[in-house]
């Protein structure tokens, strides 16, 4: 009793980093087969619909290992721009990379290309910065370095899981759960005559309770998010800044206990990413005195880059009504109104 | 190349010493029944006390990798395509193939002729097992 007593005492935190060690090998073995097997998908996905000449492994290999470096922050003048223009460059990049290795893919495959290689990208980054900490670990036998990653692995799990959903999903062109707000823009253009605007973004004009609507979206239905900022001011600077309201729909992160296809309604650009977009369109806004307005649909991480829950498909029917009563509470008859469709368009036509 | 398959060592750890423990606390619960029944109450107390903390412990260990272990599977969800016609709203649900996409034009309606388009794709909730 005593000696178990001392013995835990001075190899109780030695046996805690070993079982630590273990659980966390345990994981970084399951993510290595998780990063192998979206790396297997995005492989087989290339050479079916791109049908490349040579084996695409060796440029895949390198686009998995791609990194993009931010602008300096020192002086945070201009900063915005700086970092829209590298975003811009790495996308065009990004896709003319796809394309080489997917010469007979078309530009909507092209697109769920790039979204599968992203999702494979992100899963291999995620595996390597675990085993990094588990390594470092290891060697160094620190009980807080291993701590830190052993905290988080449920996270960092849940987030890998819904990686390998969601290259599942782009393989295959499924619609995803982040695509809520597209359809709704969708829906809203569906039969109408679309125009498009720069940088994968499509928009048309319709009525409603005698307002006049713009919906726009990313155009689909390949894997596209778009840049609906530069859309959107191009839209209030052809109305000479004459628009009552800009309505964004949006998909967002639900808080555990929130129900799945829920609605939210709220004030300001429902935008994710790096935040460029979100920049655009309240510079814009402020300069017009136009009111930014936000509905959003509850989901979880899992279920955004999953393939699209029923609850979220039907959830679009209840944002148009709210949609409709925000145009009748906040417009009048005759006014033009911009609704934005915010998210990626995978599977999801218009 | 093939993928390959995950280690499975600590989970298989964590089970044999949850199932170890919990032997070990059922054990310690029948002699603490045997200690009350020859009258000796300080180590019934003593021994049932030890014996109910570790059945939870392992219970809720054993729930726990449970709820782990099942995460995987769902990933694997059947995605539906709902194609509906505009005239008669006539509603066909199949299975999603490659090339679907929302409003996308799929062929006449069998009731009206008319063009049917497709309306939804979603994923289908897995069915709950039955208590």
């Amino acid at each position: 009793m005593y000696l178990s007593f001392i013995l835990l005492m001075f190899f109780g935190q030695k046996v805690q980093v070993r079982l630590m060690l273990l659980e966390v090998d345990g994981v970084v073995k399951r993510l290595e087969y998780m990063r192998n097997e979206t790396k297997l998908l995005s492989l087989k996905t290339l050479k079916e619909v791109g049908k490349p000449k040579e084996d695409p492994t060796p440029e895949l290999n390198m686009m998995l290992e791609q990194f993009l470096i931010s602008p300096e922050g020192m002086d945070p003048a201009g900063l915005v721009w700086k970092l829209d223009h590298i975003l811009n460059v790495r996308d065009m990049k990004f896709k003319d990379d796809v394309k080489k290795i997917a010469p007979e893919a078309d530009e909507s495959q092209v697109n769920n290309l790039e979204n599968l290689i992203e999702a494979s990208q992100a899963m291999n980054t995620i595996y390597r910065i675990v085993r990094h900490f588990y390594l470092l670990g290891k060697r160094t036998s620190s009980f807080y370095i291993i701590l830190q990653i052993q905290m988080i692995l449920p996270l960092v799990m849940q987030e890998a899981e819904a990686l390998v959903a969601a290259a599942k999903a782009f393989s295959q062109g499924q619609p995803i759960g982040d695509g809520a707000g597209a359809l709704v823009a969708a829906r809203l253009m569906r039969g109408k005559e679309k125009r498009k605007f720069d940088r994968d973004i499509v928009a048309a004009e319709t009525m409603m309770e005698g307002r006049r609507v713009i919906p726009l979206k990313a155009e689909g239905p390949g894997g596209n998010v778009g840049t609906p900022g530069d859309a959107i001011r191009q839209i209030i600077d052809e109305n000479k800044g004459k628009i009552a309201m800009v309505v964004m729909v949006d998909a967002a992160l639900k808080l555990e206990g929130d129900k799945t296809g829920d609605l939210s309604e709220g004030i300001g650009a429902a935008i994710g990413g790096p935040g460029t977009e979100r920049f655009k369109i309240e510079e814009e806004a402020v300069k017009h005195k136009i009111p930014v307005y936000a509905i959003i649909v509850k989901e979880s991480i899992l279920e955004a880059i999953a393939p699209m829950k029923k609850e979220i498909s039907e959830a679009a029917e209840l944002v148009m009504a709210r949609i409709r009563k925000l145009i009748l509470d906040r417009t009048r008859e005759g006014d033009t109104v911009i609704v934005a469709g915010i998210g990626n368009t995978v599977g999801i036509g218009q | 190349m093939q993928a390959r398959s995950p280690s499975n060592l600590y989970l298989y750890l964590m089970i044999a010493f949850s199932v170890a423990v919990l032997g070990y606390s059922v054990w310690m619960l029948y002699t603490s029944l045997l200690s009350m029944k020859e009258g000796n109450m300080e180590s019934f107390y003593y021994t049932m006390f030890i014996s109910l903390i570790g059945i939870m412990l392992a219970l809720s260990s054993l729930t726990q990798i449970r709820r782990r272990v099942s995460i995987l599977p769902k990933l694997g969800a059947r995605v539906l395509t709902v194609a509906l016609c505009d005239k008669c709203n006539f509603k066909m649900v199949r299975n999603f193939a490659t090339g679907d996409y929302v409003f996308k034009e799929t062929g006449k309606c069998q009731q009206c002729n008319e063009s049917m388009y497709i309306s939804q794709i979603y994923q289908e909730e897995p069915k709950k097992k039955q208590d």
